[in-house]
């Protein structure tokens, strides 16, 4: 019994002075380290709008809805709002991907950039990628024109949707509440979020959730969609093009999911969604 | 021993990569670019080396039955210190090597010298023992990645050194591919080392 309490204080005392090591490189180093994370931001910010005065954070309007938005920043020059900054983090194939997107007043995406991604190297993290990136500038703020515009990366369908089911919601918040561009489609759904459910996503779509849950391969679901309309009453453009392509990419994603995403199966997944 | 022969040792003779087998799943899963497997090579190489300095300096006063936690203690201590130092001071570096950092700590060739070397040692020795197996490391990891880098992506540290269209083997920058890779590159050392001894 001695002998343990004299081992256990011996213990005690190491640990007394590697805490205090650490406490003491923690002061010196926590200043630097916040320093990068908001010069990260802002980089990020800067990267998507380069012509600004200031952003300025604004509250995040119904969280609950749109899990993977972490900030919202309005683009302020001359006093006025010409824009939005999102920092948006989905849950990728390998880990989160951390994006910033912007988009102007008018409704057209400025630049899409990617904070940090973690996804398989040479496959995944294409998504980082200029050839990837550049699909996005000048794109309209529209949920139809993301989801068929845009083409998924070669073997690396699930970052791919990651990413662009970040837009999605993103889009949805500027559509639902900032009142810029329409969402009146359905909502891309994110393969890694949903590896349980593999095909709908219900955690990403927000405010198309339940009503869509059966109906993916509906092709009503422009008519679902009117339920969270506050979005403009844009032209119902992609409604009905984007439902076979999100049923196809559906099943796709669902396969790769499965086992471990190896290339032949990502291959053809790829082949299915580029096809839509 | 003299230094220098335990100097080569970690890097030759007893070459914690190539001959002990130890650190064998940050070897595989960072070796995917030159530059990462130098990051780590040399993040591995200062926590060997203070945490052997650490553990020889401390030898007399850690009673033998709790030698384990007071080895984690050590080496946890160092890597955190690490870690926080390439987050404050080398973002890019961090963001590149990501988790890989933190797990130095269960690097087994840390462990291994703490036990084997650096507990039954003087600090000078124990110091450039660290040394010598973190330079060993770093030129077995760094070895690999620029194969892997090379064949995987086509490039070296990041410039392009094969002809412009070149489909990488996509296969070398995944987990098989780097079995495979350190396998071979296990058999041309052992190959090498069998035609010296028989020489």
């Amino acid at each position: 019994m001695r002998e343990t309490l004299k081992l256990s204080l011996r213990l005690f005392l190491f640990a007394l002075v590697a805490a205090l090591a650490l406490a003491a490189t923690n002061e010196i180093t926590k200043d630097p380290i916040a320093r990068q994370a908001v010069k990260k931001a802002n980089a990020a910010r800067d990267a998507v709008m380069p012509v600004y005065d200031r952003f300025d954070e604004m509250e995040l309007v119904d969280a609950e809805s749109y899990p993977d938005i972490e900030a919202v920043h309005s683009v302020v020059k001359d006093e006025q709002i010409i824009g939005y900054t999102f920092q948006i983090s989905s849950t990728g194939y390998k880990g989160p991907i951390v994006m910033t997107l912007g988009i102007s007043s008018e409704g057209a995406v400025s630049a899409l950039s990617i904070n940090s991604q973690s996804e398989t190297a040479g496959l995944g993290s294409k998504v980082a990628d200029e050839e990837f990136l550049s699909q996005f500038p000048g794109k309209p703020v529209d949920t139809g024109a993301l989801a068929s515009d845009v083409d998924t990366i070669s073997g690396a369908t699930v970052s791919s949707k990651a990413v662009l089911s970040g837009v999605d919601q993103a889009f949805r918040y500027a559509a639902q509440v900032l009142g810029i561009g329409s969402a009146n489609s359905e909502a891309v759904p994110n393969p890694s979020a949903d590896a349980q459910s593999g095909a709908t996503s219900d955690a990403q779509s927000g405010a198309t959730s339940d009503a869509q849950s059966g109906a993916t391969s509906d092709a009503q679901s422009g008519a679902t969609s009117d339920a969270q309309s506050g979005a403009t009453a844009g032209a119902q453009s992609g409604a009905a093009s984007t439902t076979p392509s999100s049923a196809t990419s559906d099943t796709q994603t669902g396969a790769t999911t499965d086992g471990n995403g190896g290339a032949t199966a990502e291959e053809s997944a790829q082949n299915g969604g580029a096809a839509a | 021993m003299k230094l220098k022969q335990v100097f080569t040792n970690g890097i030759i003779t007893e070459n914690p990569t190539f001959r002990l087998l130890l650190g064998m799943c940050p070897t595989l899963a960072i070796s995917t670019a030159a530059v990462n497997g130098v990051g780590m090579g040399l993040a591995t190489t200062f926590v060997l080396v203070f945490s052997n300095l650490f553990i020889s300096l401390l030898r007399n006063v850690i009673p033998e039955r709790i030698r384990i936690p007071a080895f984690i203690i050590v080496i946890a201590t160092f890597v955190t210190i690490v870690d926080l130092s390439i987050k404050a001071f080398l973002p890019a570096l961090s963001e590149s090597l990501g988790i890989y950092i933190p797990l130095i700590v269960v690097n087994c060739i840390i462990f291994a010298r703490a036990e084997a070397f650096a507990f039954k040692n003087p600090p000078l020795p124990a110091l450039v023992d660290g040394l010598g197996m973190g330079i060993g490391f770093t030129l077995a990891i760094t070895l690999l990645s620029i194969i892997r880098e090379l064949l995987g992506n086509g490039t070296i540290f990041g410039v392009h050194i094969l002809y412009e269209g070149y489909k990488p083997m996509m296969i070398i920058t995944q987990a098989p591919g780097g079995f495979i890779m350190l396998g071979l590159l296990l058999a041309a050392v052992n190959a090498l080392s069998n035609r010296k001894n028989n020489a």
